[in-house]
């Protein structure tokens, strides 16, 4: 029961509670970095751990935190582990900084983790804060990854900058700018939306016939 | 009483957090740093290649604290000069390299190091082709001038991006300001690093 719970608590940010697909949360940087899929998984590894961090620190803080104070403690919080962010992802790759630029520090605004923060992490333990960190980082930058690989291999002819298509092909320059985004965004959540009403369908159509049987 | 404790334990707690946030930024900065310079100046080694056409290898220089590379062919001639300098922006300091010829009449190249222009407007500089192109064959004997978009007609002229008036007005500045405060301390001439 308990090792459900704790499952439960990491995998519903990878589908259920997905913070792209589902929340939408987060809109500015998947619309912006996905446009290949290096700038994709490094916004989505970067956003995942400033979430982890901040919901363990949150989390650890709970008690002393004064609830009138807690939004302004919570960004503290986010823009401290920003920071150490962008000096680690400088140290590690300086062209990866560059390419991400000044959405990097637009981590500080994702709504996605001051609402992880204030919705579960003031309120749990440590571990499981960072489990449900953890599993929505995870969904965020599957989510990113998506994005990034639809855009990249149809707007630029590349998968992290291998080519794909051969040399003839004339990349649809339309998926690499904003315009793409809004597009590749738009079909990926019309597929997750249809995948789940289908799954709801086949369950509610499942559960009757069981109440039939039943009866 | 109540009130003054709540107030209290609001700027304890406000405190702690900043402390801790303190701490653990001075720590990663400090742990980082040597990492970070070593990364940008491998990054401005290869800027400096890019904005000297015709050089395979650099030689780094100074005169007088101002810190230059000699862009050597594969015949260790020097084929031209990069200087790195900074000015305001828009938004922040943009920070750029560019190439000169040997006879300081023309510059050869240009590069935007680092940059915190708006994105989609001011970051045109670092990307805008037309933009860069300005600077293949600038012409240095005469002061330099940013126009508007496609009003160049002399070559000592920067064509200008619509929608980013500023930071292209602020890159002229700032080369102009290089060319005549730090380019000029560079004496002129010099083959097998003289």
């Amino acid at each position: 029961m308990a090792n459900n719970q704790t499952a439960d608590t990491f995998l519903k940010g990878l589908w259920k509670e997905n913070p792209v697909f589902v929340h939408l949360l987060g809109m500015c940087p998947t619309l912006a970095v996905t446009n290949s899929v290096p700038n994709a998984i490094a916004m989505g590894l970067a956003s995942t751990f400033v979430l982890v961090m901040s919901s363990l620190l949150v989390s650890l803080l709970r008690h002393l935190i004064p609830k009138q104070v807690r939004i302004a403690s919570f960004i503290m919080i986010i823009a401290t582990f920003v920071t150490v962010a962008e000096y680690l992802i400088q140290a590690v790759s300086i062209e990866i900084h560059k390419s991400l630029g000044a959405f990097i520090s637009l981590i500080v605004v994702n709504c996605m983790i001051l609402g992880r923060a204030e919705s579960f992490a003031s309120k749990h333990a440590p571990g499981l804060s960072m489990l449900d960190a953890l599993g929505t980082g995870l969904g965020f930058t599957i989510a990113l990854f998506c994005m990034g690989a639809v855009r990249e291999v149809i707007g630029a002819g590349t998968f992290a900058g291998i080519p794909v298509w051969g040399p003839h092909y004339q990349p649809w320059v339309i998926m690499i700018l904003p315009g793409g985004g809004f597009f590749v965004l738009g079909l990926l959540l019309l597929l997750v939306n249809a995948w789940n009403e289908r799954m709801k369908r086949l369950k509610a159509q499942e559960e009757s016939l069981v109440a039939v049987e039943d009866n | 009483m109540s009130q003054n404790n709540k107030g209290s334990r609001m700027i304890l707690t406000l405190g702690l957090i900043a402390t801790i946030s303190g701490v653990l930024i001075v720590l990663s900065y400090q742990l980082t740093l040597p990492t970070i310079l070593q990364n940008k100046a491998r990054l401005v080694q290869q800027a400096a290649l890019e904005v000297i056409p015709g050089a395979v290898s650099l030689q780094a220089d100074s005169i007088n604290n101002l810190h230059f590379f000699r862009g050597l062919d594969a015949q260790q001639n020097s084929v031209g000069l990069a200087v790195e300098t900074q000015g305001q922006g828009f938004a922040d300091v943009i920070r750029v390299i560019y190439g000169v010829s040997l006879d300081r009449k023309q510059m050869i190249g240009f590069k935007v190091l680092e940059s915190k222009e708006t994105p989609g407007l001011g970051d045109k500089i670092e990307k805008d082709t037309a933009f860069l192109q300005n600077f293949n064959a600038l012409d240095l004997t005469h002061d330099l001038e940013v126009v508007k978009n496609g009003k160049k007609t002399h070559a000592w002229q920067i064509d200008g991006i619509t929608g980013a008036t500023i930071s292209s007005k602020a890159v002229g500045s700032l080369l102009q300001r290089s060319i005549h405060k730090e380019l000029t301390q560079i004496p002129v001439g010099g083959a097998h690093g003289k």
